[in-house]
């Protein structure tokens, strides 16, 4: 029933619009000829009397309508041998487009008409594709998505080694990262050193820094968007890795075949291996690994109709001895249905499970204590893709979530030095409609323009405090179960245009305003396994933040080359920090320990790419400044962000020597970030106590790294392929800052130091893949 | 809970082998002297002692100048006790005596200016005996063992000694509450520096019942000490004491019970 009302919602939209022609409409998906995935975003260029574009969407459907006429229809997608047909427009058509890949990886494709980048894209969105995601070198040789999109303008690392990321100045939380629909809440492994996804089981990673499509929302900073391959649908596949601390293996196929495939992509760490080795028993008794699983299925039921199902399951496990454990991980599902209504009207329908625990286990003396702590989320996502005629795509659709919270329950036994304790379940529900519009007003004019309301509600049961300036409670409301607690209701406006300077430029400028109803509660500005979740509520306003941005884009040497520049300028209303001290496991009065305030970012982001040849690659600088006013902090004045860092360099170069060898650097350099180092010391009870002025008033050493990575490909024969990839980091071994500590001098106990510790002097590593 | 990040960090230690450490210039800032202040009555026989001192810049000795003449009194609801500077900057009471329950009152004006506070020192809790747990590269932890009073909010500050002597700059301090463990029989392991506890040597550990706003207090002064910053923590701030005019230093009303053992 609902479907059918959005379905009138749109005929009524689209009725504004007037067809004067005939028109006929051209629609299908397109695929990749060898092993059936779909592509996304590649380019179906009409040539005509007029020319005509269309980019497939996220399912490689796409469809457009134009004037009856005679035309060639060019398909091409980064990587991919370009077809062409001749199409005879008299009556509306059919037409699935199969792409060969290129023979090499890097040729040269020069592709035809309109060139992506400078119109197609929003302004702050970039696409990684996975050979260059493949080919450059990462700490420990795993490749690794969340740390090569940190080599990108307005994208900044959380620390050294890790896969925690910054966009435009926001905080950690305040990143979207969606994997096959479902949102991801800890993306990290083993303490940030590795992210959570599998990059052999990822099709498509694509960045949004901030303008987010209207159908996307819930956080601030960006939208980090995650597309499992769908498996082949011709073949059976086995690919893999063997490295010295984690191996890896992909299974594909079809399930019927050109109708229906699988995908099963597992890997597994087993660095804590070598702690067996050591004879002391806390530490060869201690484990710390861990496992994900990427699987997926998807089956064409007919011409209209596609399934899919996917999940991912993950989890770290880290023990010291027998005294400490604990356990995290995510696990999301998702079920998608695919409906093609008419040539015109693609549907996806989503229902969408995600689950992020942690599980801490401590057995010492008498004491033992089990904490666990979790957020699930149950979703149901609709959303309509309608081609009105070759001026006007339009999305709409809706979403909602169940959120349920268990911010943390212990268990103890009898003996314990600890209660237990059940802190009850917190719920809420989020729900969003949207429509957005891209229009192409002109042949060098495009605007898109959305619209995205989002209410989120807390909701019984459960009692909720309010609190005095102290943090002591001040009223106590119980809440029936369902009943409403707070609702905010927001709307998200969304606007870009595009202006098409000449053939091989443009601008874009954009307003957009996200809403955030999901908070991070986290000691570090980094990655931790006991980041707690917590929901907008009585005393906790939804985060708010309103980008502005322009740039400019140019293709440069026949599309061979890239460059972009873009200005930004984000306001911040209700963040969140704590008060000194903030007991945050564990307590149910934890939004007592939480203080506000606003923030401002803005930056200038280059970007010059080579996307073609032998040689090729990336150079991005970023220039940004991103503060904080927070109540009670820094005596009310505006302060630097830890994350903070004025200049960012990063150049990426991946060179093909021959068809057996390729070389991969990148090196970067940046700003330290802003801390707080003490102006002066004290005494108290013998204890040296130091002294601070304000808050990040200081910057720690500039840090700047070169890695490289060699891969040979082994004789090719017609069943197998295998290959190896060396890589160094910090091939220099440059003492990169991690942390800075202030101490007595052990030499000279009437003076302090600085003591600067750091994490990786060059790490090598070495993987064996290998496919057949 | 403390252990959990202890363990952590060992496990990273271990697994990642740290590249290395330096000691790095820094230009640190110079600031105004600040004054600190730091007081204490018990319940054991006085006198008690308030120490008034400034703060000195990073790069200086650790020679904290002590802040003369200063009228100092603390009072209760029966006396007010002027206290006397037998040395500069460190004051004694004359005659007061600490009793559990009640509350008492700092007041201290130096400079022309007034600081004040007042502590409650709560119910006694019996220290009740000292055991150990060995850990890593042969290391012992002591760890103490006391009931916890059910039914109110109790609080805990832990001194080491060893062979009589406090440990140098505030190693072996440590502060536990009881939000967790009301009314439970406590065993909680005093994670600090743990290389001066050797067989042979006396350990004596001290069990403060301190306020909630001394807690406080010491908590954030624990949380912050060493810390420089880097994305792994919380960007430090002087902790917010409980005397009033703007002071670095706390004043605590607290009971004491020790506990002494040879470690064998």
């Amino acid at each position: 029933m609902v479907k059918k009302g959005f379905f009138l919602t749109v005929l009524l939209i689209t009725s504004l619009f007037s067809f004067a022609q005939k028109k006929y409409t051209i629609s299908g998906t397109i695929r990749d000829q060898k092993s059936g995935e779909t592509l996304i975003g590649a380019t179906i260029v009409l040539k005509g009397n007029d020319n005509y574009n269309v980019l497939s969407n996220g399912y490689g459907f796409y469809s457009i309508t134009v004037p009856q006429n005679n035309y060639v229809l060019l398909a091409s997608f980064s990587g991919y041998q370009e077809d062409t047909f001749q199409i005879f427009l008299t009556k509306d058509i059919e037409k699935e487009i199969y792409l060969t890949p290129s023979a090499t990886e890097l040729d040269e494709v020069v592709i035809s008409g309109k060139r992506n980048g400078i119109t197609h894209s929003l302004p702050g969105m970039q696409r990684l594709s996975m050979n260059e995601i493949k080919n450059v070198p990462v700490l420990f040789g795993e490749k690794d998505i969340l740390k090569t999109i940190q080599l990108l303008p307005g994208i900044k690392s959380a620390g050294e080694g890790s896969s925690g990321f910054f966009v435009r100045g926001g905080a950690s939380d305040q990143n979207l990262i969606l994997l096959d629909e479902a949102t991801v809440y800890n993306a990290s492994h083993l303490l940030g050193f590795f992210s959570t996804f599998n990059s052999d089981a990822i099709k498509d990673v694509t960045v949004y820094k901030g303008d987010m499509p209207a159908q996307y929302g819930g956080r601030l900073s960006s939208l980090l968007d995650i597309k499992m391959n769908d498996g082949n649908d011709k073949e059976y596949k086995v690919s893999g890795g063997i490295g010295l601390i984690s191996s890896r293996l992909n299974v594909e196929g079809p399930i019927v075949k050109n109708k229906g495939s699988f995908m099963i992509s597992a890997r597994r760490t087993y660095a804590d291996l070598f702690l067996k080795l050591s004879h002391d028993s806390d530490v060869n008794q201690s484990v710390l690994y861990f496992y994900d699983l990427n699987a997926k299925a998807n089956y064409q039921v007919n011409k209209n109709n596609r399934l899919y199902v996917s999940g991912y399951f993950g989890k770290d496990v880290l023990g010291y001895g027998r005294q400490f454990g604990i356990k995290w991980g995510n696990s999301t599902a998702t079920l998608r249905w695919n409906h093609i209504f008419n040539n015109k009207l693609f549907s996806n329908t989503s229902f969408i499970f995600s689950n992020y625990d942690y599980n801490i286990s401590i057995n010492q003396t008498n004491n033992n204590v089990g904490i666990l702590s979790k957020i699930k989320d149950l979703t149901v996502k609709e959303d309509l893709q309608y081609y009105a005629g070759n001026k006007n795509k339009i999305n709409l659709g809706f979403n909602i979530t169940r959120h349920i919270f268990t911010p943390g329950n212990i268990k103890t036994s009898e003996t314990s030095s600890y209660n237990s304790l059940l802190l009850p379940d917190k719920h809420a529900l989020d729900g969003a409609v949207y429509i957005s519009d891209e229009w192409s007003v002109s042949d060098n004019l495009k605007i898109n323009s959305g619209l995205r309301v989002t209410s989120f509600s807390m909701v019984g049961p459960g009692d909720f405090y309010t609190y005095d300036e102290k943090g002591n409670i001040k009223t106590t409301e119980t809440y029936s179960s369902g009943k409403i607690v707070k609702s905010y209701l927001n709307l998200e406006p969304r606007f870009a245009l595009t202006f098409q300077l000449n053939n091989a430029s443009s601008v874009k400028t954009s307003y957009s305003r996200n809403v955030q109803n999901l908070h991070l509660l986290s000691n570090s500005t980094g990655s931790n396994p006991t980041d707690l979740w917590i929901p907008s509520s009585n005393n906790v306003k939804p985060e708010i933040s309103d980008q502005i941005s322009a740039g400019y884009y140019r293709n440069i040497g026949g599309n061979k080359y890239d460059f972009s520049a873009e200005i930004y300028y984000k306001d911040l209303q209700n963040q969140i920090d704590y008060k000194n001290g903030a007991m945050l496991v564990a307590n149910q009065m934890v939004e007592s320990q939480l203080v506000f305030g606003k923030g401002r970012a803005y930056g200038l982001e280059l970007y010059f790419k080579k996307k073609y040849g032998k040689l090729n690659g990336w150079i991005s600088y970023t220039f940004s400044r991103t503060e904080r006013k927070i109540d009670g902090v820094n005596n009310n004045s505006w302060y630097p962000a830890t994350q903070d860092q004025t200049h960012n360099l990063a150049i990426v170069a991946i060179y093909q020597l021959n068809k057996k060898w390729t070389f991969s650097s990148d090196f970067v350099f940046y700003t330290g970030n802003a801390v707080t180092w003490p102006s002066g010391k004290y005494d108290i009870n013998g204890r040296r106590v130091f002294y601070y002025t304000e808050r990040n008033g200081y910057r720690m050493p500039i840090t700047n790294r070169l890695d490289i990575s060699a891969t040979l490909k082994g004789k090719k024969t017609k069943r197998f392929e295998g290959g190896w990839t060396f890589s160094v980091y910090n091939v220099y071994g440059r003492e990169n800052p991690y942390f800075v500590q202030f101490q007595d001098d052990p030499n000279n106990l009437q003076k302090t130091q600085a003591v600067q510790y750091s994490l990786f002097k060059w790490v090598p590593s070495v993987t064996y893949n290998f496919k057949f | 809970m403390r252990i959990k990040k202890q363990s952590l960090f060992i496990l990273i230690a271990i697994f990642f082998v740290p590249g290395c450490k330096k000691v790095i210039d820094v230009t640190l800032k110079n600031s105004e002297p600040q004054m600190v202040i730091t007081g204490e009555v018990n319940n054991l026989p006085g006198p008690y002692k308030v120490t008034i001192a400034k703060s000195v810049n990073f790069s200086a000795n650790n020679d904290f100048p002590p802040v003369s003449g200063a009228l100092v009194t603390i009072q209760n609801k029966r006396i007010i006790d002027t206290l006397f500077e037998k040395e500069p900057g460190h004051y004694f009471t004359r005659g007061l005596k600490g009793k559990p329950g009640e509350s008492y009152t700092l007041n201290i004006s130096v400079d022309g200016k007034i600081y004040t506070s007042t502590s409650v020192m709560p119910k006694p809790v019996q220290l009740d005996s000292l055991t150990f747990l060995s850990g890593r590269n042969s290391a012992i932890y002591p760890v103490a063992n006391f009931q916890d009073p059910l039914g109110e909010d109790n609080y805990y500050q832990f001194t080491e000694f060893v062979n009589g002597k406090i440990l140098n700059n505030g190693r072996g301090n440590s502060v536990f509450d009881d939000r967790l463990s009301d009314g439970r029989y406590i065993s909680t392991i005093l994670y600090d520096d743990s290389s001066y506890i050797k067989p042979g040597v006396t350990l004596t550990v001290q069990m403060n019942c301190i306020d909630k706003q001394v807690f406080n207090y010491l908590n954030e002064l624990l949380q912050i000490s060493g810390g420089g910053g880097g994305f792994s923590s919380p960007a430090p701030a002087n902790p917010e004491s409980n005397i009033s005019g703007g002071v670095m230093g706390y004043f605590s009303a607290n009971t004491i019970s020790s506990r002494t053992v040879e470690i064998q």
